[in-house]
């Protein structure tokens, strides 16, 4: 296996995007703890902010900025490492990052001054300042020069390795950036031809619910570009870290393209209590959400074989001694490892949300606040962590020091506890029938809502955990990328088996699993868009004061 | 890189796997447990 | 491409756990009729009154057969106008006997909403141009919150209202 070393001006691009995720991850962290303590109802915001600004940061800022920021420079080392850059690929990954970066900060300035409180799902016909909609577009073009350059990158290094297979990280990049660049299209529609004439004034309508329909067409890829970098570092890099062999590069280049087929054409998931849709289209959409878990029991199933055969190889030989004797001591490993256990209960949670009718038991409810911070929050930013602990140092030349190690030990640990506190009330109160996105209220009073404030109390416990954690983890950056003592830091790519089977051509062929792609979409979401156009109410004219804009 | 799969690099034996199933089989039924409490809930209301 | 006999188990089961899901909801849903909210019926959000159902005197609760309920709905930011009491106030409880059978009928004058009888599977969201519609079997008696569940603005969490089953 070829690996390119970075050279200096290569590690500064890689560490530009990792500086904006950590600012970012220190922002987003306030926000929710602000959101946490004002829902307990024994604090108000001071100097009049309001809740859904400080809201829409936190969603905008971590939901959208952070992951893209992070997952894009990650997908960028990956392919240096794997397929090397040139110089002009190189611009254009400055390009990608300034244009990301131009972007957050005219949606920070729309959102920070109460322009654009609309929450990071934007949904019509509240109206943000057009600047908003401008500076979310930036971001999305900008991930686009990045996805695009990937794809360059991977191509001249096919030309230049005929026959060869790929390098799997460079494959599983390429697939997780063509998810997003066909994901990004609905929204980006949506935005640049909908909604943005409409802000700006040139159109008096707006059709609510197909910009709904664009928006969850992307929403849900969006949850797989995220966990996809997470799926990345447990299938080749996890396996180097404890010691062992990937465990088989077909089954994980077959589960990508499963995840590629089948995380774009189920966004009616998120839609299933919406008027408008046909509800035998919205269970087709269901079914076909049902196919997407697939790949995810065929990774838990890959992780624990890399783990009992390593171990066993190592000598432990019991049924569970290969588990005993995993590098829990080791943050690279371990904090990755509780993401994964956090997936256990968000997957099942994630089964239920999508299952067609039993949607209402849950919808809108803090109960999918809860769900997403075990898979988002937990699952995908601890693995996000467990690659910085190494990556961060290897691109400025420090290393991850047995004091630093421990600091992530304990990190780990303080987010484990704070999200298993903050999380499991959010589920609970959610069964119980509590609001999502709503500030503190006391509504019309009585026994079911003071029970729900007494989980929100312990919300705000769990969540001042999480901001400690937080707190820790930036300085735990801090010092990997200023202070921590210089020196060499592998960066862990994993091998194949000596004698692994080869891998099928197959897997390679692009215009088929695009093609298939294509066509699941088209068959998910033609004759439902039909009928959304066709049976149009009339349009909606924008609405400001709702959300304070005078 | 051989053209066609090749039957002959079949793995020798099958690696003894079998913490892997308790393992997933726990995770398997965790999945099933809680769908039928969230179902059972749902058909109570 | 190679499968280990154990991983082979593991996916047959697992993608039997999803048939079976599969097959209980979609039981449920085709045979049973109990879909989420799905209606395709379109209104003027401007002019919502020219829907029978929304006319100010047709808001509120309306007793259509034994034990058979309708509860008509506009809802706006940050009000959920269920009629009037017959001093001339705003109803802001709707009471109906327990085994009641209650169709819900909502629609919005301006943004998106949710509509939650929080405890019940009364959920749905609420949007301009349609009407949303949910007939439920109020089963178990209490005092349960109707909510807003899609954020509205910033008086969000100020709309509410309360069902009660006796
Ligand atoms: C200190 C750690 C965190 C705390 C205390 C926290 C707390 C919260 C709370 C209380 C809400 C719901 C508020 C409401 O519905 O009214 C929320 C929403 C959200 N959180 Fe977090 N969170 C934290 C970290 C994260 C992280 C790391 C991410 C993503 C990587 C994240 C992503 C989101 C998103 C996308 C929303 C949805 C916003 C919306 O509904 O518009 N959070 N958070
Ligand atoms: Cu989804
Ligand atoms: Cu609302």
């Amino acid at each position: 296996m070829e690996i390119f070393n970075f050279s200096k001006k290569e590690s500064r691009l890689y560490m530009a995007f990792m500086h904006v995720t950590f600012i970012s991850l220190l922002v987003g962290g306030l926000m929710g703890l602000l959101q946490t303590l004002v829902r307990s109802g024994k604090y108000t915001l001071p100097f009049n902010i309001d809740y859904y600004t400080i809201l829409t940061t936190h969603g905008v800022i971590l939901g959208l900025v952070l992951t893209t920021f992070f997952i894009v420079g990650f997908q960028f080392s990956l392919m240096g490492k794997t397929v090397g850059i040139s110089d002009k690929q190189l611009m254009w990954g400055w390009i990608s990052f300034w244009v990301m970066l131009v972007g957050t900060v005219l949606s920070a300035w729309m959102i920070l001054t109460g322009e654009a409180s609309v929450l990071y799902t934007f949904y019509t016909p509240l109206r943000a300042h057009p600047i908003f909609y401008i500076g979310l577009t930036l971001v999305i073009v900008g991930s686009w020069i990045a996805a695009f350059t990937n794809f360059r990158q991977l191509y001249v290094w096919k030309k230049a390795h005929k026959g060869d297979k790929s390098p799997l990280l460079a494959f599983m990049v390429v697939i997780n950036m063509i998810m997003w660049f066909v994901a990004t299209l609905g929204v980006a529609y949506s935005v640049i031809v909908l909604i943005l004439p409409w802000s700006l004034g040139y159109v008096a309508t707006v059709n609510v619910l197909l910009t709904r329909t664009l928006f969850w067409y992307f929403g849900h890829p969006l949850v797989y570009f995220w966990l996809l970098p997470a799926y990345m570092a447990w299938y080749a890099i996890i396996p180097k870290i404890i010691g062992g062999k990937l465990f088989s590069d077909s089954l994980a280049r077959l589960a990508f393209i499963l995840l590629l087929m089948f995380s774009i054409p189920v966004g009616f998931h998120h839609q299933l209590t919406e008027p408008g849709i046909d509800p035998t289209w919205k269970f087709i959409q269901v079914v076909l959400t049902f196919m997407v878990v697939i790949p995810s029991l065929m990774t838990a199933f890959s992780l624990f074989a890399t783990f009992e055969i390593t171990g066993r190889r190592k000598g432990y030989n019991s049924l569970f001694g290969w588990f005993k004797k995993l590098p829990w001591k080791d943050v690279r490993f371990l904090a990755p490892f509780v993401g994964m256990a956090a997936f256990i209960p968000g997957g099942a949670g994630g089964i239920i949300n999508a299952s067609h009718q039993v949607n209402s038991l849950v919808h809108n409810t803090i109960w999918i606040t809860g769900h997403f911070h075990l898979t988002v929050a937990t699952t995908v930013i601890l693995t996000f962590f467990g690659i910085a602990y190494w990556l961060i140092p290897h691109l400025t030349g420090r290393r991850l020091t047995p004091r630093l190690n421990k600091l992530g030990i304990i990190q780990t640990f303080i987010w484990a506890i704070g999200m298993t506190i903050m999380s499991t009330s959010m589920h609970i109160q959610g069964l119980i029938g509590g609001p999502r996105r709503s500030a503190f209220s006391k509504y019309a009073g009585g026994d079911q809502v003071s029970t729900w404030i007494s989980y929100q109390i312990w919300q705000a416990i769990g969540g001042t955990i999480l901001f400690i954690g937080i707190l820790l983890m930036f300085y735990i950056f801090i010092q990997l990328a200023f202070f921590a003592p210089r020196g060499y830091e592998e960066y862990p790519i994993a091998e194949e088996e000596v004698d692994a089977e080869k891998s099928p051509k197959i897997l390679e062929n692009w215009y088929l699993w695009i093609g298939i792609t294509i066509a699941l979409i088209l068959f998910a979401y033609t004759i439902p868009m039909i009928d959304i156009i066709k049976h149009s109410p009339p349009g909606s004219i924008p609405f400001d004061w709702p959300i304070g804009r005078s | 890189m051989s053209k066609k799969i090749s039957s002959t690099n079949q793995p020798k034996e099958e690696t003894n796997l079998k913490g892997t199933l308790i393992m997933v089989m726990i995770v398997g039924i965790a999945i099933l447990v809680m769908w039928f409490g969230a179902y059972g809930l749902f058909l109570s209301r | 491409m190679h499968l280990h006999k154990y991983e082979k188990v593991w996916l047959v089961f697992g993608l039997a756990s999803l048939v079976l899901f599969l097959l209980i909801i979609g039981f449920a849903a085709f045979w049973k009729g109990t879909h989420p909210q799905s209606h395709i019926e379109t209104i003027d959000p401007q002019n919502v009154e020219a829907n029978e159902s929304f006319q100010p005197d047709n808001l509120g609760l309306t007793e259509v057969a034994d034990g058979k309920y309708v509860v008509n709905i506009v809802a706006s930011a940050f009000n959920y106008d269920f009629g009037k009491e017959e001093d001339g106030t705003a109803t802001k409880t709707i009471r109906v006997p327990k085994g009641s059978t209650v169709l819900f009928q909502v629609t919005s004058k301006d943004v998106v909403h949710g509509f939650q009888v929080a405890g019940t599977n009364v959920n749905m969201m609420v949007e301009p141009g349609h009407i949303s519609r949910f007939e439920s079997v109020m089963k178990n008696d209490g005092e349960f919150t109707v909510v807003c569940n899609e954020y509205c603005g910033i008086g969000h969490h100020l709309m509410f209202g309360t069902v009660e089953v006796y």
